[in-house]
């Protein structure tokens, strides 16, 4: 049997959890594995490394200070290249390749999975040096860095702000640092002096300005060795990035209050908590690989053994703090005098509209009210939405410059964040803006969303409903059995709409220009519905008359999408372009065809809103009703930007809706919402099966 | 008849328990370094007693282990007393023979097929700096620890707390073990009897110590010191391992109820030799340091000295009422005049420049004008 023998720098022999000896089965192949703690003991560790010389097949050596490559030069403490130097016979590997490698790569896949999870945050690096591959990761990120290593290693009160910055501080401090000891109480404690002092004749101040700072980020970076060795109380609702960490810990973290805890390495086993110094010996071990590790080879590893990072949420959010903001604009230039200040001026609305339009659109926009009492059915979270205005009409929008646009909805992100917004929703036309929300969120201190996923999502239900209430063709075991045509299929909601309607339809037909992107897309919807049956057509004439259900989504502006003359009596056409599709006169043409345009939704709980949002009662934009269930759930993130929405999203934020209670409340005609008795018309009209006469 | 695997069967305790067992027809299996073979070959001869060679700190414990599968599937009991016992121990050999040592032979205990029980002696000087009571069910609270030695004891009295094992544990913690409590022979200097060494020392110079009242030492008024004769320590770990507890995990100090206190020890040693001068405690500073190593005694011991602990023994007396540790003031006699016949006889046969006359002169000498001083 191979025997693995580990030495734990930074865990104290105390701490006998971590010192075990087993028989372990890894990936089919029984080692025995021997780990001893030496406590940040360096002659222990030495002494031990002698020992097991010889007399096993392979050292793994963790918690040790691993080396820093800046400005083409490597600084490795003196003190530990001895260590990995002593052994003569058995080989010593530090996991550090491997830990090179994997860890940037987990978190760059984290991020790429979660849509921007960490872009432009705050994060705080308790040392550059030892994280030094998670840093460049960050920088790529966007994300505003703080490095601690002035104060970590020497205990200056100072922090740095980039990579150039932290490379120029280790070619300066190197020669020092090469003669620190490696030892306990060596490194800084991360403790804030509580005790105030007297700073000159100006006032008082604490002492560690560089920790304040530091504290402020949103996200932590630190290794498990760091961490065991410093005060852990500025932790309480952040976010924390963690190479590797073992159950007593996360226990620990839970009850100083972290609210999330991203571990790089995941569970290996579950007998032990494994580090990358031991996960390389067992690699190396298993498939007789040279150490240290090739880069190739941990990737195939990686790829193998299907490593990922893990996600604990520890704490959740108190309710107090989860607060969203949504930005609105004026729909027409009536609505400013919707504002309860500008009631006054409502008898001079006709001869004042048009200059207060060029006016309102030089300000920056203001506060406008709030919405209280949204509460979720899931756990019960209330949480309150700020709704802000943007004084440009939607002419006003497309006529400005985006960068002025961006500008202003930045600034009113930024005023967001200060009365405690932890996400901001873009309503109407201002997530059509430019590139639809994705240089906004590159600028603002908090995520920022379209709502486009939830209003796709709401849309089919509102389709779905329309359907039922026309009672045109019927349900077989969840199934419509009659047929769906989506238009302009190969756009993205076009495409995400046939991929839902593909498993509750008995047949899709899509219909595209361009023939090849169907034949992709008929290949996508086969993956994720093997048994759907998928129609293709470049032209939609050939199946309009066989279908129940219609999506148009091309925003041809003005050419004509179908012939309306050959939709087939009783169905619903669901028009999801802006500018619609089916113009006014096309509509009249066929009462006997249920026009919508789209669902608008109702929150959870007794909300109650203090604006007219141009909608009846309680009901709510379904963008707005993501930004809350984004809060609802917790996750403050940029969940939905740019034109282009994604089937994945689609069907996560119908979940979350499902779950918080977020419920369809109204289908959208043209028009405002669809009454019964319009329903109950146009039923009747096409029951009455004679051919319809135009309406003029 | 039961099988018995022992380590650290060639120390003090080791070689009674192994006699014990060996005695009552028992078979034994010994672990010894193979340095330390030929000590165990003379100590016992037994046909039902074999002994391996091996070392705890190897990856495999026993050495040419072609038989080793027969071995653990036939061991039932496991006796782990083996220990680097030395107060002086730097950091690494502590760690190594105690605390490397003790996972090596629990790794062993894993392999064993049928074992029953695993017995390891432990010691009192985990409970460190603790003050007040320390019970046997007690191991982590916070303690700090004067030498590496007891520093790595409860490092690996933790590992074996928290070791999975299907077999019953059993950790004893033994006072601080002295000679046999009917001969009073000295078998090793340690504890006391460095003290007691160090007073046989000057005996011969007496006068130093007679123009004086007082002695002021480092000590603790009221602290106690929990010595045990060897003999019958040995007899209730025997008694435990044959006849283990109805629980999977137990603890036992094995001290008696009534312990000495520091200033009775040293005052009774006083006594021993003929000196009539009465101890008064100094208080617990760096200086003391300095102190033992003038009058010869290793600095560790003050921990022992100071020591605000008090040990119960309530678990070894509501499970087994039979085992009798005597107390004190049974054996004092016995243990004092062993000491004053071993140091005495060494003396006259140890060269006379051993001692620093000099060096205690001038300490007595201090000591005796800065007590004048007070006492006026």
């Amino acid at each position: 049997m191979k025997h693995i023998v580990s030495l734990s720098f930074s865990d104290d022999p105390k701490n006998s959890e971590q010192q075990f000896d087993r028989q372990i089965n890894f990936f089919g192949e029984t080692m025995r594995v021997s780990q001893f703690c030496t406590g940040l003991d360096i002659e222990l560790t030495k002494n031990l490394i002698k020992k097991f010389d010889g007399n096993s097949d392979i050292i793994c050596l963790s918690g040790l200070p691993p080396k820093v490559s800046y400005k083409g030069e490597e600084f490795v403490h003196p003190g530990v290249s001895d260590v990995k130097k002593l052994a003569k016979q058995t080989v010593v590997v530090d996991g550090q390749v491997l830990r090179e490698i994997y860890l940037p790569w987990a978190i760059r896949q984290h991020e790429l999975r979660n849509q921007s999870l960490f872009a432009r945050k705050k994060v705080s690096f308790y040392s550059g040096g030892i994280s030094k591959n998670l840093l460049e990761i960050f920088e790529e990120f966007d994300c505003k860095i703080c490095l601690a290593d002035p104060y970590f290693f020497l205990k200056l009160p100072f922090n740095l702000k980039s990579s150039q910055e932290f490379e120029n501080f280790i070619s300066i401090a190197s020669p020092l640092l090469k003669r620190l000891p490696v030892k306990k109480g060596q490194l800084a404690d991360f403790k804030l002096n509580e005790k105030k002092i007297k700073i000159g004749p100006f006032g008082v101040g604490r002492y560690q300005r560089n920790l304040e700072e530091f504290f402020e980020s949103d996200i932590f970076v630190g290794d498990l060795s760091t961490l065991r060795s410093i005060d852990l109380d500025h932790l309480k609702g952040k976010t924390l990035i963690i190479d590797i960490a073992d159950e007593q810990f996360l226990n620990e973290l839970k009850n100083y209050g972290v609210e999330k805890v991203l571990v790089g390495l995941p569970e290996i086993h579950p007998d032990i908590s494994c580090h990358f110094a031991l996960l390389e010996g067992i690699l190396a071990m298993k498939y007789d690989a040279e150490v240290p590790l090739r880069p190739s080879e941990v990737l195939n590893f990686v790829d193998e053994l299907n490593l990922k990072p893990k996600v604990y949420n520890l704490n959740e959010t108190p309710s107090g703090n989860r607060a969203f903001a949504f930005i609105v604009h004026p729909l027409t230039s009536a609505q400013f005098f919707r504002h309860p200040k500008l009631k006054w001026l409502r008898p001079f609305k006709k001869n004042l509209s048009s200059s207060f339009e060029d006016v309102m659109a030089l300000g920056p926009g203001f506060y406008w009210g709030n919405i209280k009492g949204i509460k979720s059915e899931f756990n019960g979270v209330e949480v309150e939405g700020h709704i802000y205005m943007l004084a440009y009409t939607p002419k006003k929008l497309m006529e400005s410059d985006p960068s002025s646009v961006y500008k202003k909805l930045v600034g009113l992100c930024t005023e967001a964040k200060l009365i405690g917004a932890k996400i901001v929703g873009l309503g109407a036309y201002t997530k059509i803006v430019g590139d639809a929300g994705v240089t906004v969120s590159k600028m603002s201190p908090i995520p920022v969303t379209t709502g486009n996923s939830l209003s796709a999502a709401s849309t089919l239900w509102a389709a779905k409903l329309a359907v039922e209430k026309m009672g045109m063709v019927a349900l077989k075991n969840g199934i419509y059995q009659g047929r769906v045509m989506v238009i302009g299929a190969t756009g993205s909601i076009g495409a995400v709409s046939a991929k839902i309607l593909s498993g509750l339809w008995k047949e899709v037909v899509i219909v595209a220009p361009r023939a090849h992107r169907l034949l992709e897309l008929k290949s996508e919807i086969l993956k994720i519905n093997p048994k759907a049956k998928v129609l293709l057509s470049t032209d939609p004439s050939k199946y309009l008359p066989t279908c129940q259900l219609v999506i148009t989504t091309t925003s041809a502006k003005g050419v004509k999408v179908l012939n309306m003359a050959d939709v087939r009596p009783g169905a619903v056409i669901c028009d999801v372009a802006r500018p619609f599709d089916i113009s006014e006169a096309e509509a009249r043409q066929r009462p006997d065809v249920l026009i919508m345009a789209s669902g608008e939704v109702e929150l959870p709980g007794p909300t109650k809103i203090n604006v007219d949002l141009a909608l009846e009662g309680n009901v709510v934009y379904a963008c707005l009703a993501e930004t809350a269930l984004l809060s609802m759930e917790g996750r403050f993130e940029s969940f939905t930007l740019s034109r282009n929405i994604n089937y994945q999203k689609v069907l996560e934020i119908d979940q979350l809706a499902k779950k918080h209670g977020v419920k369809l409340s109204q289908i959208m005609g043209h028009h405002g919402p669809l009454t019964e008795e319009e329903f109950e018309l146009c039923r009747s009209h096409a029951l009455k099966g004679d051919t319809p006469q135009p309406i003029h | 008849m039961m099988k018995f695997f022992i380590t650290g069967s060639t120390g003090i305790l080791g070689k009674r328990i192994v006699n014990i067992l060996l005695e009552a027809g028992h078979d034994v299996h010994l672990l010894v370094r193979p340095e330390s073979y030929s000590v165990a070959t003379n100590l016992f001869s037994s046909p039902k007693l074999k002994i391996w060679n091996g070392d705890l700190t190897n990856p495999d414990i026993i050495l040419n282990n072609e038989h080793i599968s027969k071995l653990t599937s036939e061991i039932d009991v496991i006796i782990h007393m083996a220990a680097l016992y030395d107060l002086r121990a730097d950091r690494s050999s502590a760690y190594l023979s105690n605390v490397v040592g003790t996972q090596g032979l629990l790794y062993f205990a894993n392999q064993c097929t049928n074992l029953k029980s695993f017995v390891y002696v432990s010691t009192i000087a985990v409970a460190g700096d603790y003050q007040g009571e320390f019970k046997e069910s007690q191991l982590e609270c916070g303690q700090n620890f004067e030498n590496n030695y007891a520093l790595t004891k409860y490092e690996a009295e933790l590992l074996f707390s928290s070791w999975k094992l299907n077999a019953k544990k059993i950790i004893l913690r033994p006072g601080i073990v002295i000679g046999d409590s009917k001969e009073g022979k000295v078998e090793r200097i340690d504890g006391p009897y460095y003290f007691l060494q160090a007073l046989a020392k000057i005996k011969d110079k007496k006068f130093l110590l007679e123009t004086l009242k007082y002695l002021p030492m480092p000590f603790k008024r009221g602290a106690q010191i929990p010595l045990v004769p060897v003999d019958s320590v040995a007899k209730a770990i025997a008694k435990i391992a044959l006849d283990p507890p109805d629980k999977m995990f137990a603890r036992y100090h094995l001290l008696s109820s009534a312990n000495a206190t520091v200033q009775e020890l040293l005052q009774d040693s006083f006594r021993t030799f003929d000196f009539k001068v009465e101890v008064i405690p100094l208080p617990d500073t760096k200086v003391n340091d300095l102190l033992m190593e003038k009058i010869g005694l290793p600095k560790e011991l003050l921990g022992y000295l100071y020591s605000e602990a008090t040990f119960s023994n309530s678990e070894l007396i509501k499970d087994y009422p039979e085992i009798m540790i005597p107390s004190y003031y049974q054996f004092k006699n016995n243990f004092l005049s062993g000491a004053v016949n071993h140091f005495l006889k060494k003396r006259i046969t140890a060269k006379k420049n051993i001692f620093k006359t000099d060096k205690v002169r001038k300490v007595a000498k201090a000591a005796a004008q800065l007590l004048g001083r007070e006492m006026q």
